[in-house]
């Protein structure tokens, strides 16, 4: 740390006297962040003026390293930022913007010396995860946009991504214009051109709705009820209760569309999520209950899932389920770190269809469809131990703390185009097809293992039990097929429960959270 | 994710399964705090939940309150020792 400044003040002679005798304005200004280049050290904090490095969060960006040329002017800081992710930034000297110097000496209540860069919250996003990256030099790379049209089609859209353009223009504008220099005109007018497209695509989404644009978190959280554990339970619950239970899965699709929508138009119209809501209205003393709630369920169902998908393997390599939970652990939590909400969606759709298997297994188990319709439409209440405690994880599977969290969030974070009140419908659309895609898959999975081992009076006491509902389509196969799809369910529903854990967390605390950030960015929150 | 090596000693399915009766019993909560969210006008505005969405969230809490009451009365009055699903 010593050794670098040191190197600095050896150079500044031979750069002062450079600054008096040279009037040229370039170099003047150049020497200025010279000036404030040498005061960097080794460990202080760097700082973004727009973007969040993660100065928000426990583990901030501190320098490393500093690279002078063969003048010895200092020509790149590197910066380093996170523990466990450690992400290196080269940043050239132009961006530095100021140096504070440590102010307090040794004493803890002085503020820390710190260096603030300018980078757009754009830059800081497209910033990679891990790895070594460089900022380019600021004045080629500081994206522009074009006021005029902005301001015509942002407005008039009120669209989210056109407000979000407005708040960003809003943001830049002040101090990018002064950079602006004639040879970037070229990359405004290509600027200006994206964003047209872009506007023209939201305006074009109100008039015909694509069924795959409305659909999203909804369908989302209605897929993700049917985790592992679920499939589980409504095994266990066909198993032993036949088709006496069909009746609620029946009754629990309105309530549950009821409380998705609930979520999504809470979450829409606070732009919040649900932990932060009930912190700035009801303060902490709810907040922290509510995130206590949250995590006590989503351990137990991580913990669940995790089992879940060792049984999976078990199921198919014989090898005791035991021995996989921690690899598995270690692995899914470093896909819920690196990969992005629109990654995990797409995991999610096609591990979904894995479901359809039990859709087609229940007509060709033929179950009494007689039997079946009646316990559908006609309650029927057992008040017998097993079959109260089965109720409940039938409803539980359905209706849980961490959907109720991961709905709010994501209609937060889902953009929709049009008025609020559309935007509304186009929510009630997108739930509604997850809650009943989501309820009837629950539903086949009971009707399935109702028509094969409840009617063989076989119990399920382990997966190979449960698996067997599968027999009559595929026979031998089924444990495969099983496995299979408890691997997948339990893929699915961890980093949603790892995810909607942390913006509980996130939310009740008050650090930035989502799925988009980066994990240096919120790597306290994971 | 270290709490789940504590809980190797239980069978794989019964775990599954009372992870989702906890889920079952602690949602009814949540609802109730979405029902009180969603017709504070301080925090929707002029967008309050509708009829329908209240009645939803009011029906899914008592039937869910209800359920887990009943679970908890069987565990008091001893015939969770006795039973032998899963």
């Amino acid at each position: 740390m010593k050794g670098f400044s040191e190197m600095g003040d050896k150079q500044s002679p031979k750069t002062g006297s450079d600054r008096e005798s040279g009037p040229n304005q370039a170099i003047q200004t150049g020497q200025g962040v010279q000036e404030m280049a040498k005061k960097i050290e080794i460990g202080m904090v760097v700082e973004a003026d727009e973007g969040d490095l993660g100065q928000e969060d426990i583990s901030e960006a501190k320098v490393t390293d500093i690279v002078h040329d063969q003048a010895g002017n200092v020509e790149i800081i590197v910066a380093e930022k996170g523990t466990i992710f450690r992400k290196q930034l080269d940043i050239p000297v132009e961006r530095i913007q100021s140096v504070v110097q440590e102010t307090g000496g040794n004493k803890p209540s002085g503020s820390p010396s710190k260096v603030t860069i300018s980078a757009s919250e754009e830059e800081v996003d497209a910033l990679t995860a891990v790895e070594r990256e460089a900022f380019p030099p600021e004045d080629l790379t500081r994206r522009k946009y074009g006021d005029d049209l902005l301001d015509v089609t942002g407005k008039a859209l009120p669209t989210d991504v056109g407000l979000r353009r407005l708040e960003d223009e809003s943001g830049l504008d002040g101090d990018t214009s002064a950079q602006r220099t004639g040879n970037l005109h070229g990359t405004l007018e290509t600027e200006n051109a994206r964003e047209r497209e872009g506007s023209t695509d939201a305006a074009g989404g109100d008039d015909k709705t694509e069924v795959f644009q409305v659909l999203g978190p909804g369908l989302l959280s209605g897929m993700a009820g049917n985790d592992a554990s679920a499939v589980a339970s409504y095994s266990l619950d066909g198993a032993q209760n036949g088709y006496g239970h069909l009746w609620l899965m029946l009754l629990s699709t309105p309530l549950l569309q009821a409380v998705q929508f609930a979520c999504a138009k809470i979450g829409r119209i606070q732009q919040k999520g649900l932990a932060e809501i009930l912190r700035d209205h009801y303060g902490r003393k709810v907040a922290v209950p509510a995130a206590m709630l949250l995590i006590v369920a989503n351990i137990a169902l991580i913990a669940a899932d995790l089992v879940a998908i060792s049984t999976g393997i078990e199921l198919i390599t014989g090898l005791w389920w035991a021995w996989f939970t921690v690899p598995i652990a270690l692995t899914l939590w470093y896909l819920t770190v690196y990969q992005s909400f629109d990654a995990i969606k797409k995991i999610f759709l096609a591990m979904s269809m894995v479901f359809v298997a039990y859709i087609i297994t229940a007509f060709f188990s033929k179950p009494d469809w007689g039997a079946v319709l009646t316990s559908t439409f006609v309650p029927h209440v057992d008040f017998g131990f097993a079959s109260i405690s089965t109720a409940v994880a039938l409803l539980g599977a359905t209706i849980s703390p961490y959907t109720i969290f991961w709905q709010v969030q994501g209609e937060k974070e889902e953009k929709r185009s049009g008025s609020t009140k559309r935007k509304f419908r186009l929510a009630a659309i997108d739930i509604a097809a997850g809650v009943v895609s989501g309820n009837l898959i629950a539903y086949f999975i009971i009707v399935s293992t109702a028509a094969t081992l409840f009617t063989k009076h076989q119990e399920i006491h382990t997966a190979l039990d449960a698996a067997r509902a599968l027999e009559p389509l595929v026979g031998p196969f089924a444990k495969y097929l099983f496995a299979l799809g408890l691997i997948g369910a339990g893929l699915i529903a961890i980093p949603v429960l790892l995810a909607s854990a942390s913006y509980g967390v996130a939310g009740t605390i008050g650090w930035p959270s989502g799925l988009s950030k980066k994990p240096w960015q919120n790597e306290a929150s994971i | 994710m270290s709490l789940s090596l504590a809980l190797f000693g239980l069978d794989p399915v019964h775990l599954m399964f009372w992870a989702n009766v906890l889920q079952g019993i602690l949602s009814p909560v949540l609802v109730v705090l979405l029902v009180v969210l969603g017709n504070s006008r301080g925090i929707m505005g002029k967008n309050k939940l509708g009829l329908v969405t209240n009645a939803g969230l009011v029906v899914a809490a008592i039937v869910m309150f209800g359920a887990s009451a009943l679970l908890f009365y069987g565990l008091a009055s001893g015939q969770g020792g006795g039973w032998q699903g899963g």
